[in-house]
């Protein structure tokens, strides 16, 4: 099992916060994480260390054997990244955009082969050849996947996919996931939502304040189980603000 | 009272606004230490010119026994002083002459002579205050306008803060309001301060400032006008900016051509052709043909005609006079189209508030075309003065004595 | 990749009706700056060449004369309309186009067209050039404060670099289309007016190649100029958090460095280095004309009476000869000092002309805070119609006026012997003397002259264009 993402004593502090604090996780192969948190946890400088947005204070984002902060450009052909809010130009159908970040990310794809990839992430015909701009939340996480696998890149990061997704979009998404990882991807995804993060994740990480308190296998816990535990980390920060 | 103090802490906060309100100070002052500078430096050229203008005259009025030696060789400055406000516009003054040496001979030949100003500076205008506050400052004021709302609404707050004020007022025109002073602050301020330092007195300052506040008043209207369609700050920005250039740019150089070709002027250069001709084919008609057009206009000497001499000084004034009464027609002509193209783009001038404003301060500060012409009228009549102080000298040939040197006419400036 | 860029930018502005509403206007603008360009220069060569020809056939018609009577009146030297002032006028209309060759006397050039002017505030001086140099930096700016800020808004930066997007290409991408833009319209105003110039092209004396190479010259300084847009708007783009505050900023600029800067640039020059007022040059001029006068007597003016005969006659004096010769006198006297007087005359004129160079250098280092005072410098000089164009040619005039007052007084000298002043020369004289041909200098001066402006132009671009890929490397903010 190789291992794709790697974070190695992971630092990042701003002036006087410390946003990530000696972070060590892996994800190899196959392997769903999810991040679980408060907001102001970590979960998003985690990612945005990985793709380089961000420089670690100390510490290393590894992708695939490759130090992100030594060979920016190797990291991130490696990288597939899905944000919370998949950006997206208005002006331009669903194809084109697919179509221009494909060819940014410098890659190239034909016609058809992205129509493919449309319809392997579920969007259908009619709705590729549409401005982005009438398009729902559900569509374009979609598209910003399909950007991802696009470039064919084995690791995968994901930040609060999910949120705002109606339920049976949610479950979908989902379910893809579930075929790319297992389809040899890696995938890292920060969220809030514990009931999805339980079905998907190979391995949970709860963090709080910049630092990884916790890291759990969902097979052994049932969902009540795992509310308990995250919410007693939260809990213990209010004692500590009380005391 | 704390709403305004309120406003006042928005507005101490806002680092852009504070930046163009910058600007807008730093240049006001800036337009007026020039402004000042330009107009003392004049005024030292005057002064300068006016003392040698004397001494040399003095030492003229030893050397020559012969009044039409005399008449030949001395030169008369004529001047159009600035006045105490021309610093806040100096309009035409770059472009015009306001100052000639004159003396007895073909007016026309001499009044058309021109400064040695640089060109290109004259192309470019000058940086003055009438361009700070009425070109610069509509600008400063977009860019200090242009968001008011536009910015609540980005910020979510604009329905909450609408709602909440509509029982006091619009809280925009407040916001507004205080800019808008502020701004108007930052450009009067340094006018009065200028003004004052340069013995400018409350019947120039007072109305500039209004105009000054008017055209800012306009400027605002327009940034109320288009804040209301709800567009969003970019949109608001380019089109205001688009209105300034319409206003500021494209209205004026419209009003200029059509004013051009409304108003047509005889060739400058044919005036000064036609003058040219006269003056020197008279050297070689018979004397006859100069003097009777010369009597027509001055019967008194009409017993006096009679030229013995190939050349008489009497003569020669004579033909320079003919010279020209050639072409009074044209330069007529010329001053009344230069005249009626003024008013002409005075009135065009309505549909450009900057070029309006612009107008108003030359007119303020005499710096104006109507000065220019003015100026123009004084030397013509100055050199009537002195042809006919010359003429019953030359035409009678009495000696050249210092009684009657002292009697010769004098240019005086206007009073300021 | 690039290719992509390109094409997406290109399909974002076509779907974006304000972009293209905003080239419209700025289409209509350029339309109406070259009619009322070509209308305003066309009217004037037409005067120019009438007078030409009245001054001509006066001249010629004056019948028996006396030869210094006629050198009194003369020829006017008309300057020609540059072709290319139809893009850029210059100072033509606040510089005399006509200058007097009188004799004893070298005459400022008259006849300002800016002294008929309505008055108003100058910025209404519309031209091809004025409309470029004020409203291609909007046009830029409109198209590209967004390009950087707005992505970053919107999240698409975030996407596209972290789906492996170089922005060092990104950026060149979006450099490519708005300069292009940008270049896409300035060169169709420079063909147009070149193009309608080469039309027009009757008896200026300019050449068509030397015309085009002026275009083409155009093009290049203009293009750098766009580039220099270009650069400083992504760099405000990519410095600053937003859109609206980058568009904000850029605005800003664009008041102080374009229609601030120009001005004031003039104004403080004008007060370092005032320009001597016209009562004073004459003044001086006239002191050093009598300081320059050599006593009738002295070795130094016996010299250049014998110069002067020897001219006229053709062949050198032998040792006394120049007492016995049967000459007019008279009009030795005159070319004597006609001879003496012009080095005086051209030292003044060249001391005046020094002056404006000066003022222009000053101005040239205020260009280190706006490119745009570097561009009206090249602007002008490349169409023509800068000082510098004017000196060259009051220097001709001032060769003819000297060519014309010695013919004059030859035929006098060498035909007039003991009439003195009542010496006429015949009707078919005057054909002799020669015509003005005046030949306006060649694209070669004009970049000698523009060489420093082109150099400040080149750093401002450089030193942009490295900013932005400074600042939009790999580390770019998202």
């Amino acid at each position: 099992m190789s291992e794709l993402l790697r974070a190695k004593d992971l630092t990042k502090a701003f002036r006087s916060n410390t946003a990530l604090n000696g972070l060590n996780l892996s994800v190899n192969e196959k392997e769903i994480v999810c991040l679980l948190g408060a907001n102001g946890a970590g979960k998003t400088t985690t990612i945005n260390l990985f793709l380089g947005f961000l420089e670690p204070t100390s510490g290393a984002a590894i992708v695939d054997g490759t130090e992100v902060t030594a060979d920016l450009k190797r990291a991130r052909s490696k990288l597939g990244y899905v944000p919370e809010q998949v950006s997206l130009y208005p002006t331009l159908t669903g194809l084109e955009n697919l179509d221009y970040f494909v060819k940014l990310g410098g890659g190239h794809r034909d016609e058809s082969h992205l129509r493919g990839l449309l319809d392997q992430v579920g969007l259908d015909q009619g709705a590729a050849d549409q401005k982005v701009g009438a398009y729902s939340k559900g569509m374009r996480q979609k598209i910003g996947l399909a950007i991802a696998l696009a470039k064919g890149a084995r690791a995968l990061l994901l930040d609060e996919p999910l949120s705002g997704l109606d339920p049976s979009a949610a479950n979908e998404f989902c379910r893809l996931l579930r075929q790319l990882a297992d389809n040899g991807a890696a995938v890292l995804m920060a969220t809030h939502d514990l009931f999805r993060a339980r079905e998907l994740a190979d391995r949970i990480g709860i963090m709080k304040s910049g630092t990884l308190v916790e890291v759990l296998s969902p097979e052994s816990l049932d969902q009540a189980a795992l509310e308990q535990i995250y919410l007693n980390h939260m809990h213990d920060d209010e004692t500590v603000e009380e005391a | 009272m704390s709403g305004l103090v309120r406003e006042i802490r928005f507005l101490a906060s806002d680092r852009a606004a504070l930046l163009w309100l910058g600007i807008a100070l730093l240049v006001a002052c800036v337009s007026v230490v020039l402004g000042l500078r330009e107009i003392a430096t004049q005024r030292v050229v005057l002064n300068e010119l006016i003392e040698i203008d004397s001494a040399e005259r003095e030492v003229l009025d030893t050397l020559y026994q012969d009044w039409g030696d005399v008449a030949y060789y001395t030169f008369h400055l004529t001047w159009d002083s600035p006045s105490d406000f021309a610093f806040a516009a100096l309009g035409q003054r770059d472009t015009s002459p306001w100052k000639h040496q004159i003396r007895a001979l073909a007016l026309e030949g001499q009044i058309y002579e021109t400064d040695a100003e640089n060109p290109d500076f004259a192309l470019i205008g000058r940086f003055d205050f009438a361009f700070a506050a009425n070109l610069l400052a509509p600008l400063l004021l977009i860019l200090l306008l242009h968001d008011l709302r536009s910015a609540e609404r980005t910020a979510g707050r604009y329905e909450l803060l609408s709602a909440t004020a509509a029982s006091q007022g619009s809280p925009w025109f407040a916001r507004a309001a205080l800019r808008v002073g502020a701004l108007t602050i930052c450009l009067i301020g340094p006018l009065w301060a200028g003004g004052l330092l340069g013995g400018a007195g409350a019947s120039t300052l007072v109305p500039a400032s209004l105009v000054v506040i008017l055209h800012i008043a306009f400027w605002w209207g327009v940034c109320a006008l288009v804040d209301r369609y709800g567009w969003s700050s970019p949109v608001n920005l380019t089109a205001l900016v688009g209105v300034w250039l319409a206003f500021a740019v494209i209205v004026p150089a419209a009003i200029k051509i059509s004013v051009e070709s409304i108003v047509p002027l005889p060739d400058g250069g044919e005036i000064l052709l036609t003058q040219r001709e006269a003056v020197n084919d008279a050297w070689d008609l018979p004397k006859a043909a100069t003097m009777e057009p010369f009597i027509e206009r001055h019967p008194e000497w009409a017993d006096y005609t009679e030229v013995s001499q190939p050349f008489e000084w009497k003569w020669y004034y004579a033909f320079q006079q003919v010279g020209d009464q050639t072409v009074e027609p044209l330069s007529q002509a010329y001053r009344d189209g230069r005249i009626r193209r003024d008013r002409l783009a005075g009135s065009l001038a309505w549909l450009s508030p900057p070029a309006l404003a612009e107008r108003a301060m030359q007119a303020l500060a005499d710096t104006n075309v109507a000065a220019t012409l003015t100026y123009e009228q004084r030397v013509r009549a100055f050199h009537k003065a002195l042809r006919e102080y010359y003429y019953p000298r030359l035409f009678r040939g009495e000696p050249v004595s210092t009684v009657s040197l002292q009697q010769r006419p004098q240019f005086r400036g206007k009073e300021s | 990749m690039i290719g992509a860029i390109i094409g997406k930018e290109l399909t974002e502005i076509r779907r974006d009706g304000r972009a293209l509403g905003l080239l419209g206007i700025v289409g209509l603008l350029l339309v109406l700056g070259l009619t009322t360009g070509l209308a305003t220069e066309n009217a004037r060569e037409r005067e120019v060449l009438q007078a030409q020809a009245d001054d001509a056939a006066v001249f010629l018609e004056q019948g028996e004369k006396n030869p210094h009577s006629a050198a009194h009146f003369s020829r006017m030297a008309h300057k020609p309309v540059a072709p290319l002032a139809s893009f850029d006028p210059g100072v033509a209309a606040y510089m005399g186009q006509v200058i007097w060759l009188e004799a004893h006397s070298r005459n400022p050039a008259m006849f300002r067209a800016a002294e008929d002017a309505p008055g108003l505030s100058r910025l209404e001086n519309f031209s091809i050039a004025g409309v470029l140099t004020l409203i291609l930096p909007l046009l830029v700016v409109l198209l590209g404060y967004g390009s950087i800020a707005g992505e970053r808004e919107r999240g698409t930066l975030r996407q596209l670099v972290g789906s492996g997007a170089s922005p060092t290409r990104l950026l060149l991408g979006k450099f490519t289309v708005i300069a292009g833009v940008g270049f896409a319209v300035l060169a169709a105003a420079v063909a147009i007016s070149t193009t309608f110039s080469l039309l027009s092209l009757s008896e200026s004396g300019y050449s068509g190649g030397d015309l085009a190479l002026r275009g083409l010259s155009l093009l290049l300084v203009y293009g750098l100029y766009i580039v220099c847009l270009t650069a400083l708007t992504l760099l405000v783009s990519l410095l600053v958090a937003e859109a609206r505050t980058a568009l904000l900023l850029l605005l800003g600029i664009w008041v102080v460095t374009v229609v601030g800067l120009p001005r004031l640039s003039a104004s403080i020059a004008e007060q370092v280095y005032p320009s001597p007022d016209s009562a004073s040059f004459w003044e001086d001029t006239r002191a050093s004309l009598q300081a320059n006068r050599p006593p009738s007597d002295s070795e130094d003016y016996v010299a250049v009476e014998r110069e002067v005969v020897e001219r006229a006659l053709g062949r050198e004096l032998r040792e006394g000869e120049l007492d016995d010769l049967e000459i007019n006198r008279g009009a030795l006297r005159l070319e004597v000092s006609e001879v003496i007087d012009t080095e005086a005359y051209n030292a003044a004129y060249a001391e005046l002309f020094a002056n404006y160079e000066r003022q222009k250098n000053l101005r040239q280092m205020l260009s280190i805070f706006s490119p745009a005072i570097a561009l009206q410098h090249l602007s002008r000089t490349l169409s023509g119609t800068d000082v510098s164009a004017h000196e060259h040619f009051s220097v001709e005039a001032e060769i003819q006026r000297n060519n014309i007052v010695r013919a004059m007084n030859e035929d006098m000298l060498l035909n007039g012997a003991g009439e003195s002043f009542g010496y006429l020369a015949p009707p078919e004289f005057w054909e002799s003397v020669p015509e003005f041909d005046y030949r306006p200098p060649s694209v070669a001066l004009a970049w000698s002259e523009g060489i420093r402006d082109l150099t400040i132009l080149l750093l401002w671009g450089l030193a942009a264009v490295a900013a932005m890929f400074w600042f939009g490397g790999n580390r770019v903010r998202v």
